[in-house]
Order: structure tokens, then sequence, then C-alpha cells
């Protein structure tokens, strides 16, 4: 079959969690036989597209045997990553989708793609969804108000009134209508964790929602063996961007605050890494590892204790979170979302209170002063299976041969 | 004619034997010098001499002829018609006339009465002497060769020897056999360079490789030079514009009177000075009243004094820790703090904004309850799995197996049983950490029928589930799913499709479409039809049970049991089958399981699936059986060729492209390499890296000599290369578009394709006993071990 994918934005530029979830997919449809192709937005110079049609700038080239087309407005609208449509895009991708003729088109996210779905809906081309964050439901994706804190949702588009006042009432509204449009229409939906699902679902209650947790590739963990004596020197990690909403800044704050001897490595980059630098004010303890290549994940969980997730924000399923569970090392998270989903406390890993760095202290504290409850936490990870990116996809493909009945 | 008719000319030497060889009108004496190599060679008795065609002195033909061939051979300085006088008449056995020396009469009386004539060139033959050769044709027996130039054989003398009459009384039909034949043999001489000796033409042959391979880089260096120097040209022009643009614009009179207007602009309001903001000032007091009219300023400013006068009182007065900071009052107070040190200010910001611990919250939130597919199941009744995983050194991916095992939903009781032949991992402790039973044996005690019979008898559950250590469930629900279509297709053993894992290789990918195709569930499940009789293909579709996955109803197990040494599943299938019952293999329920095994495994694989599926069945499609010798030196030639074309290709062709014209680029390429011999490489080798390279060099020493013939007359070769259209068939429902990493994964696939067609040509010609018996047992132990 051919299968159109849609993101809003994609390798090599972008490689967050969404970005990583479609390439394994995708590559993985091509191993299972089908004719795959990857329709992005790319937010580059002029210069960097060579080709433009009724005012759209696009680009096409492989990406690890993939196809994708990258493509820009010529000039961009203003409400570009808030926006569910962009009737500027319409000709093209009503051209587009003539010319290629998926049999069905798979959105990873809506932002700034989301034309092609309203297209899509006019020639009678099906359509599924993978919500991969609230895009669809909040206008700024994450579920934070302006005044700091976490949303329950768009109670019909009040709670968006009063916790973002900045935002016109009569968008809201509007966007409202047309995701809720863009949802019913879609042939499935699925959502990698229940809590995801749940949000909509509060949203819209008929709505049916199916989950299909994201895989990783197992064949490049390697599992963490460790045994821990009761004086083991523990090392924590934390992996992923240095930005406001992943907390890294609370983690900080808790270790330099912590007694006992460990270590503390963070991986990653990102706004905050001044910020981090100075507020880890020299503390030996702590580490500023750079970034790794996905292809060394094996390395670097093999060389730590525990990971922690201390986001603010509604994390789904964090990447990480899965890989570290796969490679057996425990994990302390944000008491949040759909992270507790699958870290259940003092079971599996930790969890601590939203944005509380003083709670999160005391966790690590804990286990400094007694490292040897992580091998009953390593022993209850086992009983746990992540899935894998082909147990993941697999699911996917039966999906899709239900919506094309095959 | 050179070298082309050798072949002929040695074996008529050695079955004429003749006592005295002339060779009159002898050139560079190349033909002559190949008489006294098969005379020496052989050790006959024979007196050699030559009659240049005209009167020389020989120096170079001497230096070689002589040192090597003067014992018995003389290189006479008279021309023919003045070396006639020198030989007694009736002595000749072996006449070869050339090089215009074609009188025939006239050295009719010296000739034996065993004597035999030879005439080349033939074709060149014109008047007179064609005239006698006809004649003489009708008046002894003769054969002639029309290739390279013709060649005649006359036999004059009464008696003939056996060998040669039987050839000159052969029917036409038979006649063009026999040409043939010596032609095939001219051409494979010609190629494995028998004259001049070997190191020589294999020095040009390997200067040959050098040579095209340079050209091609020289090629591709030459099309890179082209474009660099198009892109130069264009960019000169750009500039060439670009200058003119900027020298007109700053001679014109507009760019004078305007760096004037900026010079006085400069003076009387400098750039940062009081007089420069209150401009800009009064020019936004302008624009704001445009916009908002009297009232909105009225209002604005009011706006702007209330929250200027709540930062200040946040900031000064520490109330910062109790107040919420909207976004956008987070973005001003940025831009406030901006300056020529923004980066340092806004990290200042977050630290103040950390240190406060931002007061976050997250609402009371009520979820809906929301299931899995997993969840929603109804359990079915009577259905406990006994899951049996012979293993040995199973690695970390073990635990993902027995993860996934432990978390299937939907069954009654699943139990695993875990039969270990000794590994020396943690096989067996990650078992028992699953909850599985153990039973361990030893690697001497281990067939795959034996282990899994021993996990069988030791397990409880209703149904027995054969699983391999390598495999995965497709999802939580994957025995669920697997029972019920078991129960719902009322079959007593169902076995799953596979799917590829992630990182399967080209070949696994290829493999496992051509396998769920020729078992006709590439699109449905499908339940196995009676065999209509017991060939191959019509038992193997209706048989093939798979020990990957395959689940069997116990009671009919324990009736059955596995049996024999190798594909055991399939002899289960047969059984049952024979019985009538009914069996399926699901398209619908896949089992994840796929190898990235190295070429050395596949070469293994190809010999043993070969061996087995010969003994089974009478009927199967196994090639047919070569020397083995001769296989030897065209699977090393054909393997350093495959890999020199791939690597070419990578280097000279521009990615991407479509794929149809890398397809038509590659096999262009195999198919010249095969007919142009200067292309394949002879040793040293360069690849001996792996142990099927070495393997292949072993192999290739069993051939007396070099290899640098062609290949396109290799059956071998070109089983190998035939692959190729069905793989670009495959890859055309995928790729429009291939890269240099697509092509380095065909190179791959060309690579094990080569060595698993190899391994079943050794079986077929090993089983035909075509090579000596300490290469056959060779064969066998190196190829049987580890498969």
């Amino acid at each position: 079959m051919k299968i159109l994918y849609l993101i809003h934005q994609f390798y090599p530029d972008d490689y967050t969690g969404t970005e990583k979830f479609l390439l394994g997919l995708a590559k993985f449809m091509q191993r299972l036989g089908h004719q795959v192709k990857v329709l992005t937005y790319l937010r580059q110079t002029e210069a960097t597209f060579n080709e433009q049609v009724s005012g759209i700038m696009f680009k096409e080239y492989l990406y690890q045997g993939l196809p994708v087309v990258a493509l820009q407005q010529a000039v961009p609208p203003p409400h570009l990553d808030s926006a569910i449509q962009s009737p500027a895009m319409a000709e093209f991708a009503r051209q587009f989708l003539a010319n290629e003729r998926p049999d069905l088109i798979h959105v990873a996210h809506m932002m700034r793609v989301g034309e092609f779905v309203s297209v899509a809906q006019d020639m009678n081309i099906p359509y599924l969804l993978t919500l991969t964050d609230f895009f669809l439901l909040c206008p700024k994706c994450n579920l934070m108000t302006s005044n700091n804190s976490l949303c329950a949702g768009p109670e019909q588009g009040q709670a968006c009134r009063r916790h973002c006042p900045e935002l016109s009432g009569e968008m809201i509204v509007n966007r409202l209508a047309l995701t809720e449009d863009i949802l019913r229409q879609a042939q499935c939906i699925i959502a990698p964790s229940r809590f995801l699902a749940g949000i909509f679902k509060r949203h819209l209650p008929d709505l049916e929602i199916q989950i299909n947790g994201y895989g990783i590739s197992h064949g490049r963990i390697k599992r963490n063996t460790r045994r821990y004596a009761p004086d083991a020197h523990l090392t924590f990690f934390y992996g992923g961007s240095f930005s406001y909403h992943k907390g890294v800044h609370l983690l900080v704050d808790a270790f330099r605050k912590l007694a006992g001897q460990a270590t503390l490595k963070l991986y990653g980059s990102g706004p905050l890494q001044a910020t981090l630098i100075k507020l880890a004010g020299g503390d030996p303890r702590i580490q500023f590892c750079g970034v790794f290549a996905a292809d060394k994940v094996s390395e670097v969980l093999s060389a730590v204790d525990v990971t922690v997730v201390p986001s603010i924000w509604y994390e789904n399923t964090p990447i990480m979170m899965l890989e570290s569970l796969a490679a057996e090392v425990p994990v302390i998270v944000t008491d949040l979302g759909g992270m507790t989903e699958r870290i259940k406390d003092g079971v599996n890993g930790f969890a601590f209170s939203l944005g509380d760095s003083a709670h999160l202290q005391e966790v690590l504290e804990k286990l400094i002063r007694n490292p040897e409850q992580l091998n009953d936490l390593k022993a209850n990870i086992r009983g746990q299976g992540v899935h894998t990116v082909e147990q993941e996809a697999l699911a996917y493909e039966r999906v899709y041969r239900q919506v094309l009945g095959r | 004619m050179r070298a082309a008719h050798l072949p002929f000319l040695f074996f008529l030497v050695s079955v004429l034997r003749p006592r005295v060889l002339v060779e009159a009108g002898t050139a560079d004496g190349y033909v002559y010098c190949g008489f006294c190599q098969v005379v020496a060679a052989e050790g006959l008795p024979t007196c050699c001499y030559a009659f240049p065609a005209q009167p020389q002195p020989q120096t170079e033909l001497r230096a070689y002829h002589d040192p090597l061939y003067g014992s018995f051979s003389t290189l006479m300085t008279h021309e023919p018609a003045a070396g006639l006088s020198q030989l007694a008449d009736g002595t000749v056995d072996l006449l070869h006339l050339t090089g215009g020396a074609h009188d025939l009469a006239v050295w009719l009386p010296k000739l034996s009465p065993r004597g035999i004539v030879i005439i080349s060139p033939l074709n060149s033959l014109r008047g007179v002497a064609a005239q006698a050769w006809t004649q003489a044709k009708e008046q002894y027996p003769h054969f002639d060769f029309t290739h390279d130039g013709g060649l005649g054989l006359l036999a004059v003398g009464a008696t003939i020897v056996p060998e040669l009459a039987a050839i000159c009384g052969l029917s036409a039909e038979e006649g063009e056999k026999v040409r043939a034949f010596f032609l095939q043999h001219s051409r494979l001489n010609q190629a494995r360079n028998l004259v001049p000796p070997a190191a020589v033409e294999q020095k040009q042959l390997e200067l040959a490789n050098e040579l095209t391979r340079l050209r091609a880089t020289l090629a591709g260096k030459e099309k890179q030079l082209e474009r660099l120097q198009t892109q130069l040209t264009q960019r000169k022009r750009q500039l060439q514009t670009l200058t003119e643009k900027y020298t007109e614009v700053v001679n014109s009179d507009a760019w004078w009177i305007l760096s004037q207007y900026w010079i006085l602009r400069c003076k009387l309001i400098p750039v940062g000075s009081h007089r420069e903001r209150g401009l800009k000032g009064i020019a936004r007091v302008l624009r704001i009243l445009r916009q908002f009219g009297v009232s909105g300023i009225l209002k604005k400013l009011s706006g702007r004094l209330q929250r200027r006068i709540r930062m200040e009182l946040i900031f000064r007065t520490g109330l910062f820790k109790s107040v919420r900071l909207p976004a956008s009052w987070q973005q001003r107070l940025q831009e406030q703090l901006a300056g020529t040190q923004q980066a340092q200010a806004v990290d200042e910001h977050t630290l103040k904004l950390i240190h406060a611990r931002a007061p976050l919250t997250s609402p009371a939130l009520v979820i809906p309850q929301i299931e899995t597919a997993a969840e929603r199941v109804a359990r079915l009744p009577l259905a406990s799995v006994s899951v049996i995983i012979p293993t040995w050194n199973a690695g970390d991916e073990f635990a993902v197996l027995l993860a996934a095992l432990v978390a299937q939903q939907g069954c009654d009781r699943v139990e695993v049983l875990v039969v270990d032949s000794g590994s020396t991992d943690e096989t067996v402790k990650l078992a028992r950490e699953y909850g599985a039973r153990v039973i361990e044996i030893s690697q001497a005690e281990f067939s795959h029928a034996h282990a899994r019979n021993l996990g069988a008898a030791a397990a409880t559950g209703d149904y027995l589930l054969f699983m391999v250590q390598d495999a995965l469930p497709a999802s939580d629900l994957w025995l669920y799913e697997l029972l019920s279509k078991a129960q719902q297709l009322q079959v007593v053993a169902v076995s799953c499709i596979e799917a590829p894992r992630e990182d399967a290789d080209l070949l696994a990918l290829f493999q496992g479409k051509s396998h769920a195709e020729f078992m006709g569930a590439h699109l449905t499940d499908r339940v196995f039809e009676k065999p209509a009789s017991d060939n191959y293909q019509e038992l193997r579709r209706n048989c093939q049970l798979n020990n990957v996955a395959c689940l069997i109803e116990r009671a009919v197990f324990e009736r059955y049991s596995f049996q024999g040494a190798y594909a055991e599943d399939l002899d289960l299938g047969m059984r049952l089958a024979q019985d009538g019952q009914r069996m399926a293999l699901l398209n619908s329920v896949k089992v994840v399981h796929s190898h990235n095994r190295p070429a050395y495994y596949h070469l293994k694989r190809g010999y043993v699936d070969c061996t087995v599926m010969a003994e089974l069945f009478a009927d199967y499609p196994e090639p047919l059986p070569v020397e083995i010798d001769k296989l030897g030196r065209e699977a090393l030639a054909s393997f350093q060729l495959l890999e020199a074309v791939v690597n070419q290709l990578a280097e000279s062709t521009e990615f991407p492209l479509p794929l149809g014209v890398l397809a038509a680029l590659l096999m262009k390429s195999i198919e010249q390499a095969y007919k142009n011999p200067a292309i394949v490489i002879t040793p040293p080798f360069n690849s001996l890296r792996d142990p099927y390279t070495q393997f292949l060099a072993k192999l290739a020493e069993l051939a007396p000599a070099p290899a640098n013939g062609k290949l396109n007359g290799s059956a071998f070769a070109r089983s190998v290369s035939g692959v190729l259209g069905y793989l670009f068939d495959y890859l055309a429902s995928i790729h429009q578009v291939a890269d240099a990493e697509l092509l380095a994964r065909i190179g791959e696939f060309l690579q094990k394709m080569h060595a698993l067609q190899l391994g079943a040509y050794l079986a077929s010609s090993a089983g035909a006993g075509r090579a000596r018996a300490p290469v056959l047992e060779w064969i066998e132990t190196e190829l049987r071990k580890g498969v």
C-alpha cells in the first residue's frame, strides 16, 4: 500500500520524540513492503528549496532511505504554528495529493501541514491520526497556561479564555470546531498513552481512541545488569532538551542541595544551558556531557544507575523513559501525565510532585542512602516489557489494513 | 591464427606422435613454439624444423626458442623452397603450411605414409593454392575449421591414426560439434593464458584492471570538474552582474545625494543622541495617534503605568516569589532586561524564576478510563499454553521475548519451558528470572527434535507453542489470536508468517516475501490442503509448519513428536498431513523474526538446506552438479567481480537517482563484466577479510590454473546475478528513488545470495561426487558446522 505521512517538522533539522516515532514507523513500513513518503514543513531560507508551485516552495530528499518532501509557504502565515488550516496551501495540497494518490494518509502531527488533511477530506482520501501532543486541543500544544500552570483541557474554549486571555475568543471557537471535524472524520485515532487519549476524551467523550504505545529499538539497547551494594556510588542521568518545560532546572537545583556522594550526568543542549551551568554553581558532582547520538544510547544507559524525567508539562511517553526501562534502569518521574502510567512509585521507579525540587531532593537522597533498593526496582522492571518498534508498527499495519479493508 | 587453433594442434600432435614435424612459412614462430611446447610436454621423440617465409635473422624468436626447444627443434634459415632439398622424401609425418608457403604439390613427396598436412589460414587461400586445396579434398580424407582464419587438415598418407580417421569421417552435424568443442577450448585457452606464460598475461590483466579503474575514476573526476567549472562560470557571471549593479548604484546621482543626506543627518542627529531619541519618540507618538486615537492612547498609558508599578513592586519588594507572571509579562520582562548582554539577562530571569520555584499547579484531572484492546478481550476458555523454547547463548534480546510472553493476555495460563543446551551467558538465569521452567541438557545431547520433545514432555498446557529464542510476539494479544485462529479454523497446528526485524537486511526481506508468496499466505491466512501428490512443491506448500512459532494441540503432538536431525517441523507437518490432520499458516497473526547473518552462514545454510531437501525430496530443484574445482575458480572470480562492479558504481554514480536507472546500470555493468575478462580480478585477493572470502580462496586453490576467463557462460555466476531481476521487481514496489545506501544494501544482498547459491551448488556437486574424496570431506566438515 501507498502511505503518506504528515508531520510538522522532520529530520535532519528536527529530531524530537515525534520525529523519532515517525522515522521508526515509516522505515519499518518500507521493510514490510509498503511504499511510503513523508511530507513535512521546513523552516529554512528560500535558497534551500529548489522548486516552487502555487506559492509553496519545496524540495525532495531521502533521509535514511525514506523519501521526504519538505515545503514552506513563500509567505508564511502569521499563525503558522497554531492554525489548523492554511488555505494558501490548498491548491498545492490538491495537486500534490492528486499526483501522489496515496492509499491513506497517516498524520503524526497536524501543525503547519493541516491543510493537507482538509484537502484529503475533500478528495475522499482516508486518513488516520496519531495524537502525539495536545495540538488539536490547545494552540500552544502543551496545555500550559499563560500563568505558567497546567490546564485540564479547553472546556469548549472557556478554559482557554480564562487561562490564556491573549488568545482571540473567536479563533479558539473556530479552531475547536475545526479540530472536532478533523477528529470525527478520521478513520482511526491512536494515542501512545491512556493519559493523552483521556484528555481528548474529556473534550469529546464519544471519540473512539485506540492505544498503541511507542516502540523502541531494542536491538540498540543492552541490559544494565549492575547489582547494588549498600555503599554503591550512584550516577543519575538526564537526557533531553535543556528547556524550561522539561524541568531539568529542578533536577540541578535538587541535586546541588542534596547531601551525599553521587553523580549527575546531564546529556543534551538547549536554551537553558547557560542557566543550568550557573545553577550548578561548579558542583563537581554535576557533569554536563553534551548530546549523544541515537546509537550511543546503550553505552550511556550502561554507565548510569537511575534516569530522571522531571518534566513540568504533561509528558505522554517520553522515549528516554521507555529506553531506560528497556535497559532495566529505574526512572524517577514527575507525578504527571502519561509518565506515571508506566512508572509506579516504589515499584519500577519513583514519582515526585510537580515542580517540587525539594521532593525530588528527598527521593534522590533516599536512594543514595539505600542503593540496594535499586536491585528490587530492576527486578520489577523485568516483568514489564516495553514494546519494540516492530510491535508498534505491526499494530499500525493492521490498522491500515482495517481502514482500507484489505 | 596465432593461438586460436592451438587446442586442436596440441591434440593433433599428441595423437599423431610425429617423428618429423615441419612448419613451412614460419613468421613470428608463435604456433611453431606451440608445437614445440607440446612435443616437450609429451616427451615425444620428434624432430622439428621450421622454414621461414622469408630469409631473415629471427633474432627474437631464436632467443626464446633455442634455450627451450633447441635440443629437438631447428629454426632453418632457408625459405621453404630451398629447404625442400634438405629433407628426404617420405619422412615428414606432420607438415604445417602457412605464411603463404601453400604449394602442396611440391611438399607431397616429402610426406611419410602416416603423413598429415595442415594448412592455415585456410580462408585466405586464393588462386592456385585454393584450387589445389579443393582438388586435394577430393583426393584425401580431410577436415577443416572456419573460425579464426580457418585451418585445413589433409590425411595424405595411406595410414591414418584412428582418432584422425574418425574426425575426417564425421558427418556434417558431428563435424560442427567438434568444431564448436575446439572453438570453446580455444577461447578458454586464450583466457587461461597458456601461451605465452601465464604470469605475463596475468600481469596484463592486472594492468587492464587498473586501467579500467583509473579510466572510471578519471571519467568521474572529469564529470566533477565539468560541474564545478559550470558552477564557477555561473558564480562569475553572478559576481559580474552584481559588480555592475553595485558600480551603477555607487556612481549614480541618487546615491551621491543620499550619502550627502546621511552625512548631514549624522552631524545633526548623531546616533544614540537625545536628539535622535526625541525624534523617534515624536514619530512614534504620531504613529500611535494615527492608530489608536486620543482615547485609546490614554487607556494604553494607564495599563502600562499599572504594569510598570506592579513590576517595580515585584522586584523591589520580593513579592516576586508569590506572584504568578503571565507569559506575556515574562516576554516583556526579558525585553526590558535585554541590552548588550541579552543572553546573560535571560539567564538571570530564568534563574529568578527557578529559585522562586514558579508556582506550578496542575488541575484536579479526572481522566476517563480507557481500555487497551488487550484488556477488552474475553479470556479463552480451557486454553492454557506451554511455550517451548530451545536456547543456547540467547543474549540480551531473549529478555524481550520473555517479557513479551509474560505480557500475553487473554489466555487461561501461559507457562514457559526453556530447554537450554549449555549456554555460557545469562540465558538460564534470565529465563528463571522471568519465571520460566528450565531444562538443561548438554551440547552433545542437543538436536532440534530432541530438545523440543524434552520440552513437550515436561509441558502441562492444552496447547504447545514451539518458538525460537530470537522470535518475538507481534503484540500482547498474539497468543490469544493464535489460539482463537486455531480454534476458529479447526486446525490442530498453526504457524505464522514472519515479519522482519527493523534491522533486517535485504536478503532477509526478499526471502521473507518470496517464502510467503510460495506458501500462498502473503495476503491472507491459508489452511493447508491435503497434498495432491508427493512432489516437493506440493508437500512443502501444504506441510511446512514453522518452529519459529508453531502452535499445536498437546494431545495431537504427543502422538507424533518431532523426528529427524533437520527440518523437524516440515517432517512433523508431512506426517500430520498423511493422517489427514488440518494445519494452517497465518498471515493475520505474525511473529517477528529475521536474521542478519553473515555471508558465511548463508553458504552453510545453502549447503545444508540443499543436502537435506535433496535427501527428503527426490524432485527437489537443486542446481545441476558441476566440477567443484572449476566452480571454486568461478565462485571467487564472480564474487570479486560483483563486489568490484558495485564499488565502481558507488563511486561513479551520482545519487539519488530513479530506481529503474540504478537497476539498468547495475545489470548492464554485471553483464559487461561477465563478458569482459579484463574486469575479473585475479590474485592477489585483496578482499579476503572474512570467513566467506577465505573459504572462497581456499576453494579456488583446488583448480589447477588461474581463472581469468569470462563468466557469461557460468551457470553458477548466472544463478547469482539472475536473482537481480526479481530483487528489483521487489524493490520497485517500495522505492522510486535509490540512494547510495540502497546500492550498498544491494551489494550486501549479492554477496549473501552468492554464498547461498554456492552452498546449494556445492551440495549438489558434492552429492554427485564431482571432486576428489579429500575435497568432498573438507567441504562436508566445513559446511555442516553450526547450522
